[in-house]
């Protein structure tokens, strides 16, 4: 107690002194006397000095305190020649390897110990034993009670204690009060004893008891402490209790409200309610935006992909995102065999169906009877049907098991039986109530739609959008796609039809639209991929002069133009199909007015094409150009003057073509030219001459508009130059004379190039040559560092670098002798000290000898003058 | 007459020179008996006859002491000739000559035995020979010409064919003129056995390719030289040449032109006529003629100015629709390869090509334009076609004249690429990256990777390519003519 007092004294007594100490610095850096004052000569802004002031007795103080824990110990140990010796066994004995000594030195010591230990074991076999139990069996700790008695038998209570020991014992005298010592004056000390003793048996069994408790305590809870253990450790809960705890713990009334209305939407703040000027204002934004897109998208430069899209997270996928994978397990199967099902269900059914089954062959029938008159005796159009009608196995999802689909027939089929004056309606409704599973299956459930001529199959389509619209269930999005390449098969199966109705097809077009906004990417896969196709059947043999494909092909080519951004430099759609196009063009036979048609029309598509970004198409100019050839005189062009690609392609049989006859009548008034002409095989003779007035005026007409197109370009002369010689040829033809108003179109290309040509063009160039810059020397800079220090002469770096290195030497040399003789000045202070010490030592024993002397001598001249007086 | 008969007579002709009228039997026989067998039995009977008696005869000859063994040899040669010729007209007539031309052949062979005897000079009986071929040739008979060829492999023979062909050719062409295919593959056949190193001229067919002494006596005769093989050979094809031929058989003269004729011959450059009539003859001829003509001026010194004023007139839009496209522009990179033709020739080249490039299909336009930008890093001096110097720019009328057909005098160097600047906006995206440079720089492109595209390429690429951006029409449609941008019912009645 009195040393931790001791203790604590002493810290607090040093938390004064460091507090003093620190203080006393605080002090000393304060005091004007202590400190230095460094004068500086420049003063520079902006610069840490770092030494313009110093404390010098505080730095003296420091060395010599630095000194005194260094060379003041040396100094005193100077004269010491302390060596430690090795006289361990062995030590000299160098035959003996290092091992053999340590083992031997070992034994040595245990044997030296046991003999030492050894004289007081008396015998080591005996058990120790405690309380009449051997020790080492209740160092097992099995079940010791001791442990919760010792501290209250180690310990007597205080009170006790206080009046037992120090009070006085029995033989105290109760300061409590007189009456108590009165009434124990009574007793005797044999009744105080006893009832000590009672007190404390008493105190005993109460101590018992309580324990005895606190077992029976322990050993209930170690009895039920299985049930408790599921509680704190989760894993060892079965379910059932799992559920037990679920239906204790279902949230009542009050905790849903709770959390519902903590989950509950927040009104967000609405936008401001827009005013006509500024609705209008916003589109016109938009239409700018997109037009400037559009102009950025026709640069050559433009990177493909334009700016990067911004990353989302998985997160961040809305229901309605688009997954390839194929159509889950929640869409109900279908089969192509629904329809015999259905017939077997309902008589009135039965008859539409049959109608709908065969209408489809007498279709495919009927077009290809067309086409085999149309396109002479070729049987690769047979094949292409066959193409066609391949039944997108690569768009279907797999989903051709059809395990329950005779129980939801027959649900369709009895809901259909139902004749009801919504009877329409109902039909409608159920023919969209599935989605089709192939192409066949769409173009049955169409023709069972019903609905007036040529808006069933736009109404069918949007009534299966509606049903199946991409927000309402995960999956209708690929389902968008998959009706996009049903629609866009129905649009080519239509075209293929004869006359070709499209009206059917413009109504679908803007179906066609909508759904490939909804994913633009595999409906273009789709397209190119179907673009392919034709494309091998119509290219499949190499020859240099092919066939002209279906109607459908090109029908395709004006959809992709309403679909797509044509005007794009690159596009994953347009740009084959400007390659396909052109293709046709260059090597399509003209035999007949369908092929010179169907050649202007995709002239016609083209020119769409290109109208904005007036991009070059030399194929389109050369095969106008033959074809207004065709008409010449045969005289006229057989010494090839024209200078056209295309020169190769006049034979016998096209020869005549667009010649008039020789009995022709000039028409007044020209007709624009039908599209029906794309089909129609032949004409008679009594029409021909009408077809071909048709013919050259739509070429004409084609031809100035593409020479509109292209007066810009610098060389509009070249480009040009055959349709100049052309024209000027077809002028002289007597039949064209005759004819004003195409007479008029003619002379108007001729006025076209001739107003645009020969005009003087500056020669090309890279642009300005850029002046040649002066070349560049860097500047000569010294490195010297510091901008005011002496600088020397020396402009060679090693020399001066050297003698950098000597003045640092230099420096460090004069700061090694300081040091060096602060030293000595300490040593021979201390010296001086020590020899002080000495002298005063020797001074004092001096003094003392003197004393001790002077005393004697004192006596000595006592005893003398006793015995003078003695003696006297 | 039997077989039998004719062993007898044979054997009694063998037995003594008192028979050897038996001979003269024997060649009545081969003229005039139709059994096959007897003919055959007879020949070869006299090949045996006239082999025993020279074996006899011939060594005393030379002592020239006899006056009736030199009337009797003289009879016998007289005989060989006739048998010769009775073979021959047998051979002539019959469908199926092997064994007969075999026989033929031996009794050339042992004429040449006979005559080379003693002598100093190489002679060989040309005359038979040259009659044999024409017989063979003239039959058509594969099997025959097959047999025929095999004199080939023997230098001595291949070089008296070479020498009697011309002749021959010349008389059998005048005579049918079918027969030129044949012909054709015969000296096709002939390329492939002619030798290319003196040392390495020793097989004989009359001697054998083993009998060394007697061929070293005759090394420096004319036919162990190739230079006399060369010339031989060079004039079978001249006379050959000289007749019209048909086309295929013209286009395969060309394609092996460069292998096979040329290393052949001893002046190549007599093959120029020969190119020159293949050029007049236009489309892919002309195109192996010229490639022909660059070969003989290239590596053999001929002289011919035309040339690249032919080559220009070859740069005619046809060319893209032509099976040789391919083979035009490797060509014409080749032609124009070197670094010495005039500026005013490339000019004029590159010119041209820019002008074609106006009504090209991108694939040739892409060809051309790479043409264009090489020929420019060639010859810088033509540079300012594609940059001049703003400041000392004027505004000029195009000078060129496009249906010059002298590049000398069509005035390009005046000219510039307007044509290439204007391909910017070409619809193909490929053809704007090839002409959108913005400097000439140093390194050629290689031509080969696209000189084979066509559309089928780009349409294919056109497909496959990856794209990110499917930019849709910013004008939704609503109906399918006379909606945006919409020309279509504007030229066309839709309804």
């Amino acid at each position: 107690m009195a040393k931790k007092k001791k203790g604590l004294a002493d810290k607090v007594r040093q938390s004064k002194l460091n507090k003093k100490s620190s203080h006393t610095l605080d002090k000393v850096r304060n005091n004007p006397f202590e400190i230095k004052i460094n004068k500086q000569k420049h003063n520079i802004i902006g610069r840490k000095t770092k030494h313009d002031r110093g404390l010098p007795g505080v730095s003296k103080s420091k060395a010599n305190k630095k000194r005194k824990d260094t060379l003041l110990k040396e100094y005193k140990q100077r004269n010491k020649t302390n060596a430690i010796r090795d006289e361990r066994f062995g030590n000299d004995d160098s035959q003996l390897s290092l091992e053999e000594k340590m083992l031997q030195r070992f034994s040595l010591e245990r044997k030296k110990k046991h003999e030492k230990m050894a004289q007081f074991n008396l015998n080591e076999d005996e058990d120790l034993t405690h309380l009449g139990q051997s020790l080492s069996n209740i160092e097992k700790f099995d079940d010791y009670e001791g442990s919760d008695n010792e501290e209250e038998s180690g310990t007597i209570s205080g009170e006790y204690v206080t009046h037992a020991h120090f009070g006085g014992g029995i033989f105290s005298k109760k300061e409590d009060g007189d009456e108590v010592d009165q009434n124990d004056e009574s007793r005797s000390r044999k009744d105080i004893i006893d009832e000590i003793i009672a007190k404390s048996k008493k105190a005993k069994y109460e101590k018992q008891a309580t324990k005895e408790k606190s077992d029976e305590l322990r050993d209930k809870l170690d009895d039920t402490w299985n049930d408790f253990e599921k509680l704190l450790r989760p894993s060892l809960r079965t379910n059932r209790d799992k559920e037990t705890a679920r239906e204790s713990s279902w949230p009542d009334d009050y905790d849903m409200t709770v959390k519902q209305m903590l989950y509950e939407r927040k009104v967000a703040p609405t936008e401001k309610v827009k005013t006509e000027e500024e609705l209008k204002l916003e589109q016109e934004e938009a239409r700018k935006a997109e037009e400037e897109s559009r102009i950025r998208r026709m640069q050559a430069d433009f990177v493909e992909g334009g700016p990067k899209t911004q990353h989302q997270s998985a997160d961040a996928l809305e229901e309605d995102y688009y997954v390839s994978e194929p159509l889950g397990e929640d869409i109900e199967p279908l089969s192509f065999g629904q329809n015999e099902d259905e017939d077997s269900n309902n008589d009135d059914e039965n008859s539409e169906n049959s109608d709908a089954e065969n209408d489809q062959p007498a279709e495919e029938e009927s077009e290809l009877g067309d086409l085999g008159i149309e396109e002479d005796d070729d049987g690769e159009v047979s094949n292409e049907q066959e193409d066609d009608s391949d039944d997108y196995s690569d768009i279907d999802s797999g989903n051709e098991d059809d395990a329950d689909i005779t129980s939801l027939d027959t649900e369709e089929g009895s809901s259909k039986k139902s004749i009801s004056p919504h009877k329409e309606e109902s039909v409608n409704n159920t023919a969209c109530s599935k989605f089709p599973v192939s192409y066949a299956d769409f173009a049955s459930r169409m023709s069972s739609f019903k609905s007036d001529g040529n808006q069933a199959a736009s109404k069918f389509t949007s009534q299966l959008r509606k049903q199946f619209a991409p927000n309402l269930r995960k999956g209708n999005k690929a389902r968008m796609v998959e009706l996009f390449a049903y629609v866009w098969e129905h649009c080519c199966k239509v075209a293929c039809n004869s006359p070709p109705n499209f009206s059917v097809i413009s109504s679908l077009t803007k179906h066609l639209y909508e759904l490939c906004a909804v994913n633009s990417e595999v409906c273009c896969q789709c397209i190119v991929e179907r673009m392919k196709r034709s494309y091998q059947t119509c290219f499949r043999s190499n020859k240099s002069h092919v066939m002209w494909p279906s109607l459908d092909v090109l029908i395709q080519f004006k959809l992709i133009k309403s679909l797509f951004s044509t005007s794009d430099f690159c596009h994953p759609v347009v740009t084959p199909a400007f390659y396909f196009m052109c293709n046709l063009l260059n090597k399509s036979v003209l035999i007949t007015f369908s092929d010179v048609s169907r050649g202007l029309f995709i002239c016609t598509l083209i020119y769409e094409y290109v109208s904005f970004s007036k991009r070059l198409v030399p194929e389109c100019i050369n095969y106008l150009v033959t074809v207004l050839c065709l008409a010449l005189p045969t005289k006229s062009h057989a010494g090839k003057r024209i200078p056209t690609i295309a020169s190769t392609r006049f034979n016998q049989r096209n020869l005549e073509l667009l010649k008039w006859n020789k009995d022709f009548s000039p028409v007044k008034n020209l007709e624009k030219a039908d599209l029906s002409l794309l089909v129609t095989p032949t004409a008679d003779s009594s029409t021909s001459d009408e077809i071909r007035n048709q013919l050259l005026s739509t070429a004409l007409s084609l031809t100035s508009k593409f020479l509109l197109l292209y007066s810009e370009l610098t060389s509009f002369d070249e480009l040009v130059l055959p349709v100049k010689q052309v024209c000027e040829e077809l002028i002289k033809v007597p039949c064209v004379k005759a004819q004003p108003l195409l007479l008029k179109s003619t002379e108007n290309v001729a006025q076209l190039i001739a107003s645009n040509a020969s005009k003087p063009r500056k020669p090309i160039s890279f642009g300005r040559n850029k002046p040649k810059p002066l070349r560049l020397i860097d500047p000569k800079i010294e490195d010297t560092g510091e901008p005011f220090q002496k600088r020397s002469r020396k402009t060679n770096p090693s020399k001066k670098e050297r003698e950098r290195l000597l003045h640092k030497c230099r420096r460090e040399m004069k700061g090694a002798v300081r040091e060096i003789r602060k030293d000595n000045r300490f040593i021979a202070r201390q010296k001086q000290l020590e020899q002080d010490e000495l002298d005063a030592e020797r001074a004092a024993r001096v003094k003392r000898l003197y004393g001790l002397l002077s005393n004697q001598e004192g006596e000595v001249r006592n005893i003398q003058h006793k015995k003078y007086k003695l003696e006297i | 007459m039997t077989k039998i008969n004719v062993k007898q007579l044979v054997v009694t002709a063998l037995h003594s020179k008192e028979h050897a009228n038996n001979i003269v039997d024997l060649i009545d026989l081969i003229a005039t008996q139709r059994n096959r067998k007897i003919v055959l039995e007879a020949a070869s009977g006299c090949l045996d006859i006239f082999t025993k008696y020279l074996e006899e005869d011939c060594l005393p000859s030379n002592t020239k002491s006899d006056d009736t063994i030199q009337v009797f040899q003289s009879w016998i040669w007289e005989r060989i000739t006739d048998c010769f010729n009775a073979c021959l007209s047998n051979l002539k007539e019959s469908d199926d000559g092997e064994k007969m031309l075999e026989t033929i052949l031996r009794l050339i062979q042992f004429k040449a035995i006979c005559q080379n005897k003693n002598a100093t000079e190489f002679i060989f009986p040309e005359e038979e020979l040259a009659k044999l071929m024409g017989v063979v040739l003239a039959s058509k008979n594969p099997t025959l010409l097959q047999t025929f060829t095999e004199l080939l492999p023997y230098d001595d023979t291949r070089y008296f064919v070479l020498k009697s062909l011309p002749a021959t050719l010349n008389k059998l062409l005048n005579a049918d003129k079918t027969i030129i295919e044949t012909v054709f593959n015969f000296l096709k056949t002939t390329v492939s056995f002619m030798p290319t190193d003196d040392s390495k001229l020793t097989s004989s067919y009359v001697f054998g390719s083993e009998n060394e002494p007697v061929l070293a006596k005759f090394q420096s005769s004319r036919p162990f030289m190739v230079s006399h093989h060369r010339k031989k050979f060079s004039s079978a094809w001249l006379e050959f040449l000289k007749h019209p031929l048909p086309g295929h058989i013209h286009k395969n003269v060309l394609v092996i032109f460069h292998t096979s004729l040329v290393p052949n011959f001893a002046k190549p450059r007599l093959l120029a006529d020969f190119l020159m009539r293949s050029y007049a003859k236009g489309g892919g001829l002309a195109l192996l003629g010229l490639h022909g003509l660059f070969v003989l001026m290239h590596q053999h010194n001929l002289e011919y100015p035309e040339f690249y004023k032919n080559v220009y007139a070859m740069l005619h839009p046809r060319i893209f629709d032509a099976k040789y496209k391919a083979r035009f522009f490797h060509l014409l990179d080749l032609f124009l390869s070197s670094t010495h033709i005039p500026s005013y020739l490339v000019a004029a080249f590159v010119k041209k090509m820019s002008r074609l490039c106006l009504i090209a299909p991108p694939d040739g336009i892409c060809i051309m334009v790479t043409l264009i930008l090489n020929l420019l890093r060639r010859h810088p001096s033509i540079r300012h076609l594609v940059h001049k110097d703003l400041d000392k720019a004027e505004a000029i009328v195009d000078p060129y004249v496009e249906g010059e057909p002298d590049p000398s005098k069509c005035a390009a160097m005046e000219s510039s690429l307007w044509e290439v600047s204007s391909l910017k906006s070409h619809y193909s995206p490929e053809v704007v990256k090839c002409v959108s440079f913005k400097s000439i720089g140093t390194m050629e492109t290689d031509v080969g990777e696209i000189l084979e595209n066509n559309y089928d390429e780009l349409f294919n690429d056109a497909c496959s390519k990856e794209f990110k951006n499917f930019a849709m029409n910013h004008v939704p449609p609503e109906t399918l003519f006379g909606g945006f941008e919409d020309t279509t019912s504007e030229i066309w009645c839709v309804e």
